[in-house]
């Protein structure tokens, strides 16, 4: 029984940490219809910022504390709301999603870059040179009974402000429907302005409160918040009691869990996996209010042609094909992923650009694929791709199922937290008994992977797997546009339009979620089989939730809807960083910051990247001359660099800019012709009349 | 030591680094020429670098030069360990002649953590020898390596299908089918803190790489007598509150604990235990926390707690004043790197590059890799001029003898004691062979190739 109490105990101070954190998160949910994932972010840039003023330059901690939370955290969230969020305030969750996803990736970066990891930076905890209290047998230190003070204050606070002051009303209000609020004399965006203030105060204070008693790692702090989460959920993303039990449901259930799970192999990792798994049930168990910001527009989803899609798999075909003979071996190797990365972010377009379902779970499905390969084709038998696809698929229908019910930021949490269990625990388990199978994941360390080996040939060089993952990707690309323009393709798009329509229709939405979740998922697997091929040996660190949120942005950013994405997210994944890096290694800190960057960019073209390249390209491709131009002196090139009379870089230059300049050239030809087509109430009079006008107006009305 | 060197690298993993940057690479030395050096000593080395007029190209990578791959991760832990004591042994050298007249070109290879193949590629393609570094990754380079034969003379070695590969002769004592604690822990259960021997906690973090390390632990603590009362999991991506573990280990009275993971947290951990009043025999913080930075990090908790790292028979720094070589490293950092540290890895990369150097000259003008190697192996007890306990390379799999131990005192780490036998090290550690399988080196063999094949 003492047990029970001193753990219990321990328990409430650790809620008292997600307390903190998950009210900021609730409360910038609540106004802003944003859900932060850069919450945790924004509190490790304050306790870096308050270490840097305590203890780097010495300040008084008092005043340390009122420059960080009263100065610094606001000046943070007003910009972070001008520049991050008001251009996406009306696009899609995924959108919104995506630029708080950046704004993580970017300050980590950011903060690794301005303080040197390697050097130790000791915070000590507040009151740390008082005797800790004891409370009968548990022992509480003065800063875990601060930090329980500043949760309940804080609790007090929020909820006197949201619902007894006009500001609180009028942000409550601007997330309902900031049209009415306006038309009611308040002005939504400064609702807005307050709320992200707050916000990043409250992160703020959350960060420098847990920052003493975990290391000061910027990594560390931006993601430790998957239990405070949790806690969010508990409160559905509004309230604020109900946020706390759920702290405190989680911290007692942590804490319990390390005192009495009983000791073997399989169940440590469930105790580590455990908020991620409460935060999944609770998403399951607990009903959720209509979901926020409905006023979203929808953009329709780019059309395909099938004839436009072949041309593009021979263009990714050929690609692979040039980069095997212009690159050295090296090279291969570092660009050889792209392809195999580009299958993993196809799987978004039918699941987020068609269904309008978003997941943060491909990377996982992707790992789910890796080890069915490894385990099952050690010789690289063909079959075992077919295989790696099912399992997948079929993990990808066990999340459809539970998750039926969720959307949105909903889907997205859950999909996460499922990403967080396989990490956390499956992925660590060693191998184990199902029902008579023997199943191995990662066997706790590297699992080799083979090579294919197809018709007789065994492909293991770097080259030939690169142009493998290439050719996949084609055939993914192309079945991902026949699908595009197939019924089920058609049903998916309604069902992200209109859940209710589609139901009303007569659509089962369990069947269509569940195909879609299977397929995506399948088309992952595939894609982590040859990341694993190209890689030679995986560990479950390549596959883990974290390292699946970069290619989940670049997806975004390229335009989830359009075809020609997995391409695009490959080539932009690595592309880039590679290409500085050799060219300019100097800039490697800011390499670390492009993902981000580009998320801000990303604004300007909601649409995405893809969609836009496919309209400017497109007068090219139509255009015999231009597009024969660019073929022939695009093969002249590549035979000057197979001959090695030139370099890489003028290869790659001179390509660039023979495209660009017959794009150009394209693009201003087809315009003039498009200014040849006078309208027709015009005939006669800007242009002259003609003999054969007569017979098209009448052919014209007659056609009516 | 050897794996547990990885941790801190393979635990401060933020995966949303999309790609790690390089961070000046390439640091050769140009010779300086002119000056007509003297042959200078380094420790009980006598004469180790030396001027000549060897300059043949008796080999890729040798000429003038000789151009040497170092191993790093710098891109991604921007530790420059590696790189410095590079630089430091390759100016100091060079300024006294180089290798019979050739000046030493370390050229740096930095893995980023994910790229080892690559810059293992380069370094077949470009460098003469691996010497004086390590990638924690380091098993993904191995079989590329073999396959050019390239050989090394890493300062670390971290993973299981790179300890103990063939053509590699790491300086680090203890081979690689044996224990390398097994000294260090049957002292601590035997004779330091036998009342603890009931009561032994694992904790570790929860990559997958760290398993190994977990595996190999808890065996060789069985072996030496412990039973392990308690094992646990931590997240590496962080731990938002130690209270619960502190409160895990006081209510199971775990007596003493063996921590893998990064020492950042293992300050907090142990702050925690201080604050609830539970103090335990001994804290295994093992030799990543050597260092001024795990103490200042664990502030109060240093004095309150009894922490223990091994350094495996490497002449401890702060007693440097004691031992020539060890003070001769450091007079080196002052005069050539005065802004960069010393620690325990720029120490065991001088047990490297001494290798090498001694190797290399013994060969004269007919500098190539076979010679260098073959020289290497006839060293039955090289202790890099004195830096650490001496060990017999012409054994390279064989067990560890001599240990240190080192304790962690608020004025700074001091040795244990742990009744040293020979000088600053006990050298009557019992061997243990592992018994489970924790994988295997790659071999010449594996590949389809053999010695003969070595040029």
């Amino acid at each position: 029984m003492e047990q029970f109490l001193i753990f219990g105990v321990v328990g409430l101070s650790t809620a008292a940490v997600y307390a903190v954190i998950g009210s900021g998160l609730v409360l910038t949910y609540t106004t802003t219809g944003v859900f932060n994932f850069a919450h945790g972010a924004a509190g490790m840039l304050s306790a870096f910022a308050y270490w840097q003023l305590a203890v780097g330059w010495g300040w008084p901690v008092p005043l340390a504390l009122a420059a960080v939370l009263l100065v610094l955290a606001p000046a943070f969230g007003l910009l972070v709301e001008k520049v991050v969020l008001r251009p996406v305030q009306n696009l899609g969750e995924a959108e919104r999603l995506v630029m708080t996803v950046a704004l993580l990736s970017g300050l980590i970066a950011a903060a690794r870059w301005i303080w040197d990891p390697n050097l130790p930076r000791p915070l000590t905890t507040f009151f740390f040179e008082r005797r800790p209290l004891h409370i009968g047998p548990a022992v509480i230190t003065w800063h875990q009974a601060l930090t329980m003070a500043v949760a309940v204050l804080v609790a007090v606070g929020l909820w006197i402000l949201l619902n007894r002051t006009r500001t609180g009303t009028e942000m409550r209000a601007a997330v309902d429907d900031r049209a009415l609020v306006g038309l009611t004399g308040a002005d939504p965006v400064k609702a807005n302005r307050v709320a992200w203030v707050l916000g990043t105060q409250l992160a703020a204070l959350g960060g420098i409160l847990i920052a003493p008693t975990i290391a000061l790692d910027a990594a560390q702090l931006s993601l430790l918040i998957v239990s405070a989460y949790t806690a969010a959920i508990f409160g559905r993303l509004r309230s604020l009691p109900l946020t706390f039990l759920g702290a405190a449901v989680v911290g007692c259930m942590e804490s319990y869990l390390t005192g009495y799970l009983p000791q073997n192999q399989y169940l440590p990792g469930l105790r580590l996996a455990a908020p991620a798994l409460l935060l999944f049930l609770a998403l399951l168990l607990f009903p959720h209010g209509r979901l926020r910001g409905r006023d979203r527009k929808l953009r329709p989803v780019p059309t395909p042609t099938m004839r436009g899609t072949w041309i593009f798999a021979a263009v990714i075909v050929v690609f692979s094909l040039v980069l095997v003979t212009v690159l050295d071996e090296v090279d291969i190797i570092s660009y050889g992923p792209m392809f195999a990365l580009g299958v993993v972010a196809l799987s978004f377009v039918p699941l987020s650009g068609f269904a309008g379902q978003i997941s943060l779970c491909q990377l996982s499905m992707a790992g789910i694929g890796a080890v069915v390969w490894g385990q099952l084709a050690p010789d690289g038998q063909p079959w075992a791709l077919v295989a790696a696809f099912a399992v997948s698929a079929l993990a990808g229908a066990l999340i459809a199922v539970p998750a039926l019910r969720l959307s949105g930021v909903y889907l997205a949490l859950a999909t996460a937290a499922f990403a967080v269990v396989l990490d956390r625990w499956i992925f660590t388990l060693p191998s184990f008994e199902l029902l008579g199978v023997r199943i191995s994941v990662f066997n706790q360390g590297a699992v080799d992977m083979a090579g294919p080996r197809l018709l007789g040939f065994r492909l293991d060089e770097p080259a030939e797997l690169m142009v493998f993952a290439a050719v996949c990707l084609a055939l993914g690309s192309l079945a991902v546009a026949a699908l595009r323009l197939s019924r089920f393709g058609r049903r998916l798009i309604a069902l992200r339009d209109s859940e209710a329509a589609y139901a009303t229709l007569g659509g089962s939405l369990l069947v269509a979620r569940v195909l879609v979740f299977a397929l995506s998922a399948g088309i992952a697997g595939v894609g982590g089989v040859l990341y694993g091929m190209q890689l030679q040996s995986v560990t479950a660190d390549q596959f883990t939730f974290v390292a699946g949120l970069p290619i989940f942005l670049i997806a975004v950013i390229g335009g989830l809807g359009a075809v020609g994405n997995g391409l695009f997210t490959g080539t932009a994944y690595l592309g880039p960083i590679h290409l500085l890096n050799a060219v300019a290694p100097w800039t490697h800190n800011i390499v670390q910051l492009l993902p981000a960057l580009a998320g801000l960019g990303f604004a300007r073209h909601p649409e995405g990247i893809v969609p836009g390249q496919r309209r400017g390209w497109e007068p090219l491709a139509r255009s015999r001359v231009a597009l024969s131009a660019l073929i022939g002196g695009f093969a002249v090139l590549w035979l000057l660099r197979v001959g090695d009379l030139i370099g890489n870089t003028v290869l790659l230059l001179g390509t660039v800019v023979l495209a660009l300049a017959l794009r150009t050239w394209a693009q201003s030809k087809e315009a003039a012709d498009v200014k040849a087509e006078v309208p027709v109430e015009w005939w006669g009079v800007r242009r002259p009349w003609r003999a054969e006008d007569e017979e098209v107006l009448s052919r014209g009305i007659a056609g009516g | 030591m050897r794996t547990k060197k990885t941790l801190a690298a393979l635990l401060a993993v933020s995966l949303l680094a999309a790609g790690c940057g390089r961070s000046g690479s390439g640091d050769e030395e140009t010779p300086d020429g002119g000056t007509p050096a003297a042959a200078a000593d380094f420790g009980d080395l006598k004469g180790l670098c030396q001027p000549g007029d060897a300059k043949s190209k008796s080999a890729q990578g040798v000429g003038a030069e000789i151009q040497l791959g170092v191993f790093t991760d710098i891109g991604f832990t921007k530790k420059t360990e590696f790189v410095d004591a590079a630089e430091v042994f390759a100016k100091w050298c060079n300024e006294a002649g180089g290798i019979n007249g050739r000046k030493l070109a370390p050229k740096t290879r930095d893995s980023k953590f994910m790229e080892v193949r690559q810059r293992m590629l380069e370094s077949c393609r470009e460098d003469f020898f691996i010497v004086g570094g390590g990638s924690a990754l380091d098993a993904m380079g191995v079989k590329d390596r073999l396959n050019c034969l390239l050989p090394a003379f890493p300062a670390q070695a971290s993973q299981m299908q790179n300890t103990g590969s063939d053509l590699q002769i790491e300086t680090v004592a203890g081979g690689s089918s044996y224990s390398p604690y097994a000294g260090y822990y049957t002292w601590i259960i035997k004779e330091g803190y036998p009342g603890s021997a009931g009561s032994v906690g694992v904790i570790s973090g929860d990559t997958p790489v760290t398993k190994v390390l977990e595996g190999q632990t808890k065996e060789m603590l069985t072996a030496a007598g412990a039973k392990i009362s308690y094992s646990e999991l931590y997240p590496t991506q962080g731990v938002s509150d130690w209270t619960p573990y502190a409160q895990a280990i006081k209510s199971k009275g775990v007596k003493g604990l063996v921590f893998l993971g990064d020492f950042a947290s293992l300050a907090k951990l142990e702050q925690v235990l201080t604050n609830i009043d539970y103090k335990l025999d001994w804290i295994d913080a093992n030799s990543n926390s050597y260092g001024p930075a795990f103490l200042q990090l664990a502030g109060p908790a240093v004095a309150a707690q009894n922490n223990l790292a091994d350094l495996g028979g490497v002449f401890p720094l702060e007693n440097a004043a004691q031992n020539p070589a060890t003070q001769q490293v450091l007079d080196l950092f002052k005069k050539y790197a005065p802004d960069k540290q010393v620690t325990l890895q720029v120490v065991r990369a001088f047990v490297a590059w001494t290798l090498f150097a001694k190797s290399a000259a013994s060969c004269g003008d007919d500098l190539t890799r076979k010679c260098v190697y073959e020289a290497a192996l006839k060293e039955t007890a090289w202790s890099g001029g004195g830096l650490q306990a001496p060990i017999d390379l012409s054994q390279l799999d064989a067990p560890q003898k001599c240990f240190n131990v080192e304790k962690a005192t608020p004025e700074g780490w001091k040795p244990a004691d742990f009744k040293p036998d020979t000088g600053a090290y006990r050298c009557d550690a019992p061997a243990y062979k592992f018994t489970a399988d924790y994988g295997k080196p790659l071999t010449l063999a594996d590949i389809g190739k053999s010695l003969s094949d070595f040029k």
